[in-house]
C-alpha cells in the first residue's frame, strides 16, 4: 500500500521533471547502447562455451569464465562508478509523515536495483548456461554457478552505490583494484589465480551457493544500514562548513576593470567542488599528446593528427571549464545582469580567463619538449590558436547552453545530460576542425612550417581583432539574456 | 525616474502585470503592497530588465531600461538570493560589488564597519562563505550590499520577511536615514503593512497585476490601508 504510493510519486517526479528535447536524444542514446550491450552479451553468452571449448583443452569453459571474470567485474564497476545512479530521491518532505524510515530506506534502495546494469549480465549468463547444460555438464553445477555469480552481480552494484556515496569504500576498492593491477602489470604474482576460486567455487561445490546468498545479504543488509542511519537532515543537506580560504590575489589588479571578475573566478575554481574537479580534469588533457604518441607510434602518425593531438593537449582547460562559461555564473546571474558593468565588460572578463587557463596549459605542455620536437611545435601554435580563436568559439557556445550549475555538487562532472546540446556541438565543431584544416592549407605551402606559422597568425589575427569578435558575441549574449536567466532560475 | 507607460507582461494568456502609468519622483520611498500573485516580483523584474515585458515600456531617468544599460550606473536590487555569491565570504561580496560601483575596498570597508550593528557580530569576520549562513543572515548580506555605492535607485523585494525583530527594526532605521536625506529613491514590496507604512512616503497596492491604490502615506492612515487589503477579493 505505501510503496504504491512511493511508485506513484516516482513515476509524476519522472513525468513532471524539467525536461528539454535534448534529455530524449540523450534516452534514445542510453537505450540503443544498453540494446548494444545486451546483443553483445548475448552473442558472447552463446559462443563463449564453443569458443573456449576449441582453445584450451586444459580446463572446462567454467573454470576459464571463472578465471578470468575479476576483470570483466573491475570493468563493470568502473562503468557502475561513473554512470550508475545511487538512491537518489527529494525524501525530505517524507521524513515527518507517518511512514518508517525502513520503509523510505527499503524502497529508494530497492529501487536501485531495477537498473540496467543488473540485467544485461543476464543476456550473457542465462545462454551460456543452457549451452553449457547442453553440452552436457551436470545441471547442478551450471545452476549454482551461474545463481552464485548473479549474486556477484548484485554484490557490486551495493559497492557500486555505497562507493559514490561513501569515501572509506571507495578507497578501499580503488586500492584493491590498484593492487590486483599492479600484482598482474609487474609480474609479481597473477591475481587471477588466486580470485579464479572465489568464482569457480559453487561449480565445484554446488552446495556452496548457499554462502554467496548470505554474502549478498550481508552486502544488501549494510547498504540498507547505511541509509537508513543517514536520514537526518544533516546528512541529507550536506551543510559542512569549512573555513573560507583566502588568497593573495593583488597580481590580478593589472587587468584593471576585469580584475574583480577574474578574482571571483579564481576564487570559483579554488572553492567549488565541481569547478575544481573539472579544473584537475583539464590537467589530465595535457597529457593527452604523450599517450596517443606513444601507443600510435609517431612513424605511422600522420602531421594532421599531431594537430589534433595538440589541440586537445593545450584545449583541456578550454573545453572543460570554458563550455560551461557562463553556466558557471548561472546560480546569481541576476545580480551580474544588474550591475554596473556592461555585457562587453563582463565577456572580456570570461573571456580572459580562458585565455588565461589555456595560456598557463601551454606553458605546461613545456614537457612535450623531451617528447617530440615537432610535436611541441604545433603545440606552441596551437596555444596561440587556442587562445586567439577557440576562446571565441567557446564563448559563443557558452551563450547556447544555458545549464544551470550546482556549484558545490561534483556529480555529472563527465556530462550533464542538459550539456549535450546540438546547437552547442556544431559551434564546437569549427574549434577542432579548423586548426587542422589551416594546418593543412599551410604546409601546402610549405611542409610542415607552412602550417605551424599559418596557425600562429591566424590565431594572433584572432586576437589582434577581439573587438570584431566580441561586438559579434555581445550581440548574441543580449538576445539570449533573458532566456539565459529563465533557464537558469531553473 | 522611473516612468510606466502602458506596461504588460503576460505569461501564456494571462496577464500577470497590467500597469497603464505610472510615474516614481526622485527621493522617493515607495511601499508596493499587494498580496501573492499582485505582480510585485514581476514589476521588479521588468524594472531590471530580467524579463522582457510583452507590450509597453520602462523608462529610467528618461532612457528605455530593456535597450540602455544606462540604469546599471545608478540601481541596485536585492531581490532573492540569485543576487549572492555563494561561494564569496561576505567581505569579498561586498568589496567585489564596491569595486563595479566604483569604490575602493577601504571605502568599502568603512560603510560595512558603519553598518556593523545591523549583523548582530554575525556575519562579519567569520571566514565564512554567504552560502553556509542562514537565510536569515545572507538577506542581511544582501541588503547591506545593495547600498553599498550610494545607489540613486534601490530595489528591495521582501526585505522585511526572514529578518529577525532588532533586524527589521535596524532596517527601518536605515532606510528613514536615506530616506531623509531624498537622494536615494527606494523602493520595497512587502507584506508586513505596518513596516511598509512607517518607512514608505508613499504606497502603491496592486492586486492581480492591476494597480489599486496609489496614495501618499501623508494622506492616508493606517486603518486606512489595512482596508485595502480586508475588501480586496
Amino acid at each position: 500500500m505505501m510503496y504504491n504510493w512511493f511508485f506513484t510519486l516516482e513515476r509524476k517526479r519522472l513525468a513532471r521533471g524539467n525536461k528539454s528535447n535534448m534529455d530524449i536524444v540523450v534516452l534514445i542514446f542510453k537505450w540503443l547502447a544498453i540494446v548494444y550491450f545486451a546483443s553483445m552479451m548475448l552473442l558472447a553468452g552463446i559462443a563463449t562455451y564453443h569458443g573456449i571449448q576449441e582453445y584450451f583443452t586444459t580446463a572446462t569453459p567454467i573454470e576459464i569464465v571463472s578465471r578470468y571474470l575479476i576483470y570483466y567485474f573491475a570493468l563493470e564497476l568502473m562503468f557502475r562508478f561513473f554512470l550508475q545512479k545511487g538512491p537518489v530521491a527529494s525524501i525530505k518532505p517524507y521524513l515527518i509523515l507517518n511512514i518508517p524510515r525502513s520503509k523510505i530506506v527499503s524502497f529508494y534502495v530497492g529501487k536501485t536495483f531495477l537498473s540496467a546494469f543488473n540485467i544485461v549480465q543476464l543476456f550473457f549468463f542465462i545462454p551460456f548456461a543452457i549451452v553449457a547444460i547442453a553440452e552436457g555438464e551436470s545441471s547442478i553445477a551450471v545452476l549454482a554457478w551461474t545463481l552464485a555469480i548473479y549474486s556477484i552481480v548484485f554484490m557490486m552494484h551495493c559497492v557500486a552505490i555505497l562507493m559514490s556515496a561513501y569515501a572509506p569504500v571507495f578507497y578501499g576498492v580503488l586500492g584493491f583494484v590498484a593492487l590486483c593491477f599492479g600484482l598482474q602489470y609487474y609480474d609479481i604474482v597473477d591475481p587471477t589465480l588466486y580470485t579464479q576460486y572465489f568464482y569457480v567455487l559453487p561449480y565445484q561445490y554446488p552446495l556452496s551457493v548457499g554462502v554467496y546468498f548470505l554474502v549478498l545479504g550481508l552486502f544488501i543488509w549494510s547498504t540498507y544500514r547505511f541509509f537508513l542511519k543517514r536520514m537526518y537532515l544533516d546528512d541529507l543537506e550536506k551543510v559542512r562548513i569549512k573555513e573560507g580560504i583566502a588568497l593573495e590575489m593583488s597580481w590580478l589588479d593589472r587587468f584593471g576593470r576585469y580584475a574583480s571578475f577574474l578574482r571571483n573566478d579564481i576564487r570559483l575554481i579554488v572553492r567549488n567542488k565541481r569547478a575544481r574537479v573539472t579544473v584537475l580534469m583539464s590537467v589530465v588533457f595535457l597529457f593527452y599528446g604523450v599517450f596517443m604518441f606513444n601507443t600510435s607510434g609517431k612513424e605511422a602518425m600522420p602531421m594532421t593528427f599531431a594537430v589534433f593531438l595538440a589541440f586537445f593537449s593545450t584545449g583541456g582547460f578550454l573545453m572543460l571549464f570554458g563550455q560551461y562559461v557562463p553556466s558557471w555564473d548561472s546560480s546569481y546571474y541576476p545580480l551580474l545582469m544588474t550591475q554596473n558593468v556592461s555585457y562587453r565588460d563582463y565577456l572580456m572578463s570570461k573571456w580572459l580567463i580562458i585565455a588565461l587557463g589555456t595560456f598557463v596549459s601551454t606553458i605546461l605542455c613545456f614537457f612535450y619538449i623531451f617528447v617530440d620536437l615537432k610535436l611541441f611545435y604545433l603545440i606552441l601554435a596551437m596555444g596561440i590558436f587556442n587562445i586567439g580563436i577557440n576562446g571565441y568559439f567557446v564563448l559563443w557556445g557558452g551563450a547556447y547552453l544555458k545549464t544551470p550549475m550546482d556549484l558545490t555538487a561534483a556529480k555529472n562532472v563527465f556530462g550533464d545530460k542538459n550539456a549535450f546540446n546540438l546547437r552547442v556541438m556544431l559551434i564546437s565543431m569549427p574549434k577542432v576542425l579548423l586548426p587542422i584544416l589551416f594546418y593543412f592549407l599551410g604546409s601546402l605551402i610549405y611542409p610542415f612550417w607552412g602550417g605551424f606559422v599559418l596557425l600562429i597568425l591566424i590565431g594572433l589575427a584572432g586576437i589582434f581583432f577581439y573587438k570584431y569578435a566580441f561586438q559579434f558575441i555581445e550581440k548574441i549574449y543580449i538576445r539570449e539574456k533573458y532566456a539565459a536567466l529563465a533557464a537558469y532560475k531553473k | 525616474m522611473i516612468q510606466v507607460d502602458n506596461l504588460h507582461k503576460t505569461y501564456n494568456g494571462t496577464t500577470v502585470l497590467q500597469l497603464e502609468a505610472l510615474t516614481l519622483g526622485q527621493g522617493e520611498s515607495i511601499g508596493l503592497v499587494g498580496n501573492n500573485g499582485a505582480g510585485k516580483t514581476t514589476f521588479f523584474s521588468l524594472l531590471l530588465d530580467l524579463i522582457q515585458p510583452s507590450s509597453g515600456h520602462i523608462y529610467s531617468k528618461g532612457q528605455l531600461v530593456s535597450s540602455s544599460e544606462q540604469w546599471k550606473n545608478y540601481t541596485t536590487a536585492f531581490l532573492d538570493e540569485t543576487f549572492l555569491i555563494g561561494y564569496l565570504t561576505a567581505e569579498e561580496y561586498f568589496v567585489f560589488l564596491g569595486s563595479l560601483r566604483g569604490w575602493s575596498k577601504a571605502e568599502v570597508e568603512a560603510f560595512v564597519l558603519e553598518h556593523s550593528a545591523f549583523f548582530n557580530g554575525e556575519v562579519l569576520n567569520q571566514k565564512k562563505y554567504i552560502r553556509d549562513f542562514s537565510k536569515g543572515n545572507q538577506k542581511k548580506i544582501g541588503i547591506i550590499g545593495a547600498f553599498i555605492g550610494n545607489p540613486e535607485l534601490v530595489i528591495l523585494d521582501e526585505p522585511f520577511a526572514n529578518l529577525d525583530p532588532s533586524t527589521q527594526i535596524r532596517l527601518k532605521e536605515l532606510v528613514k536615514q536615506k530616506r531623509a536625506t531624498r537622494a536615494m529613491t527606494i523602493i520595497i514590496s512587502s507584506h508586513d503593512l505596518q513596516h511598509t507604512y512607517e518607512v514608505s512616503d508613499r504606497i502603491i497596492a496592486l492586486d492581480k497585476g492591476v494597480l489599486k491604490h496609489d496614495v501618499l502615506t501623508e494622506t492616508l492612515t493606517y486603518q486606512e490601508l489595512e482596508g485595502f487589503f480586508s475588501t480586496v477579493n
